[in-house]
């Protein structure tokens, strides 16, 4: 899986705040824009699948969620999923990274080939930028206020 | 749809400021590359934006108008900064050789001729030397703001060696380098406390739950948080000390000291914990702290927390403790791979017997040893009293004196590297 550069993160619309929150609000938008048939690029997309991968998928992290799992996007996706499909309830961290595994699949079976995915499971499209709204969501109250951010005193 | 033509508006407001910022004059290049950069950032957000129509899912149009709404938030202060980096009030002459300091910390892989990384160097109107956390991944730009009563004063210049350290934790992912140990010594610390945790946590029943219970592992995440912040501080703290030694200890305690009358801030170390720190990093790199160092110091008031956030907060303080080790070998082997010469007590001796004569010393090895002469001068009781009308001023001639020194170094470095 190819990682991104900052260099390269500055480039896209998200601008310098590459995290997870940032990432997901755009993957949202590439969601829409692909059912509206508008499509242009994932670069979101990719970038979303490569953190959920990188914190929740990867090889590591299952073999070992203790040490590798990444705690603020564990609660994140945790929430998440709970908050965009009610029939989904965790208690696990074993069951989060099936969840989040699956997610991971959807995403990357919408960036290899999209057209099928649209045409054959566009309930799971708007269910995905649901998904990705929710995820956005969550991230953001794993955060500060900005307000708090900005009035603190090194 | 108003709050999106809201959101348009607002964007192409601060593009018409950046435009209007861009017309200034620059005494560096960095900050005009800074705000193209935040201009092109704009800009795309702006055509994002425009691009969104009726057929568009609402929430997702309402998300990104969010998102560009917090995009102002970060980064007007940041255009102020930029604004400031202009004002003559700046100790230009110190801004080379610290980008110097930064490329060689941030890029020692790259060829020196190579190195690309800007630097921003402002007077702020907030007394405490800042970044800007929240950007500070703007891609490629070290941001270092000193108080604005306190810019164009040299002995201050080693706490950049701080705020550098907050680029070098982000760019070397450290945070997830620490974090696995650092988690690991926050649930040893509630294992070992485990009665006190439960009577604070009752649903969490057993001990191996914490990592494998989704509910319970939130009950400890605000500790891990608190933690990580911790160790980017003190490792910040560590950095500064690596390359300019004793004179950041002097520089901190300077502005720092005995504490400021404030609660104390969970995402630092206690003032008395992360003093100790700074003795202990010194002394493992060789440096001599000031005499009674700790003494100059004392605790901030403790924050009213409620009783599940103290004892988070013991977790993220033990935590620290435990792994600074690690954090003072990870600093030290960073700036020792930069290459920047640690400073030598000679070439200060020497330097500092120039400053006894008001005579800047020609062919300076590192900016860290003229800054050390610098303080043991400014240290010195009895340094021009035989000349009455100096002593008087003499904070200020020694300002004068080491600014001047250092634009000697910078220019004969200049000149070293044409040949």
């Amino acid at each position: 899986m190819g990682t991104f550069s900052n260099n390269q993160e500055a480039n896209f619309v998200w601008g310098f705040h590459a995290d997870l929150a940032t990432v997901s609000c755009y993957a949202a938008g590439e969601v829409d824009d692909l059912i509206l048939g508008r499509s242009k690029r994932f670069d979101a997309l990719k970038r979303l699948l490569e953190m959920i991968h990188n914190s929740l998928v990867s090889s590591e992290v299952t073999a070992s969620p203790q040490s590798l799992m990444d705690p603020t996007t564990a609660v994140a996706m945790n929430h998440a999923l709970e908050n965009s499909d009610p029939t989904i309830s965790m208690n696990t961290v074993d069951e989060l990274l099936v969840q989040s595994n699956l997610v991971a699949q959807l995403l990357e079976r919408v960036i290899t080939d999209p057209q099928k995915v649209k045409e054959g499971e566009r309930e799971k499209l708007e269910d995905l930028r649901s998904l990705c709204l929710e995820l956005s969501r969550s991230a953001l109250a794993c955060e500060e206020p900005i307000e708090d951010v900005q009035s603190q005193i090194p | 749809m108003s709050f999106l033509s809201h959101a348009t508006n607002r964007i192409e407001s601060v593009l018409a400021s950046i435009r209007q910022l861009e017309g200034a004059e620059f005494p560096y290049k960095d900050s005009q590359d800074a705000l193209h950069t935040i201009r092109e950032l704009f800009e795309r957000q702006l055509n994002d934006l425009m691009e969104q129509d009726e057929n568009s899912s609402q929430e997702v149009v309402k998300e990104k108008c969010a998102f560009s709404l917090k995009n102002l938030f970060c980064c007007l202060p940041l255009l102020g900064f930029i604004l400031r980096s202009t004002n003559v009030r700046n100790a230009f002459e110190v801004f080379g050789p610290l980008r110097d300091i930064a490329r060689a910390v941030l890029e020692p892989e790259v060829l020196v001729s190579k190195r690309t990384t800007k630097l921003l160097l402002s007077s702020e109107w907030g007394y405490s030397p800042v970044t800007y956390p929240e950007i500070s991944d703007l891609p490629g730009f070290v941001l270092i703001g000193l108080p604005a009563p306190e810019s164009s004063n040299p002995l201050l210049i080693p706490l950049s060696g701080h705020e550098l350290g907050h680029s070098v934790w982000a760019k070397r992912g450290l945070a997830q380098q620490f974090r696995t140990d650092i988690q690991k010594k926050i649930l040893e610390y509630i294992k070992a406390h485990w009665t006190d945790y439960h009577t604070l946590f009752p649903n969490v029943s057993k001990p191996v739950d914490l990592d494998t219970i989704l509910f319970a592992r939130q009950t400890w995440l605000r500790a891990l948080r608190w933690a990580l912040e911790q160790a980017e501080e003190s490792f910040c703290d560590f950095i500064g000390i690596k390359l300019y030694g004793a004179s950041y200890l002097r520089a901190f305690a300077y502005l720092l000291s005995p504490n400021v009358s404030s609660p104390r801030s969970a995402s630092y170390p206690d003032s008395m914990a992360r003093v100790r720190n700074l003795v202990k990093a010194a002394k493992e790199y060789k440096f001599d702290p000031p005499p009674d160092y700790e003494d100059m110091f004392r605790d901030r008031p403790a924050q009213s927390l409620r009783p599940e956030d103290r004892f988070r907060l013991s977790a993220a303080d033990d935590a620290l403790e435990k792994i600074v080790d690690g954090l003072i070998s990870k600093a030290g082997e960073l700036v020792s791979l930069s290459g920047v010469s640690k400073p030598d007590t000679n070439e200060i001796k020497r330097i500092y017997e120039r400053y006894r004569l008001v005579v800047p010393a020609e062919k300076c090895l590192t900016l860290a040893d003229i800054l050390s002469a610098a303080w043991e001068a400014y240290e010195d009781q009895e340094l021009w009293s035989s000349v009455p009308n100096m002593t008087t001023d003499k904070n200020r001639i020694l300002r004068d004196l080491v600014l001047k020194n250092i634009e000697i170094f910078h220019g004969e470095h200049i000149l070293q590297n044409a040949q």
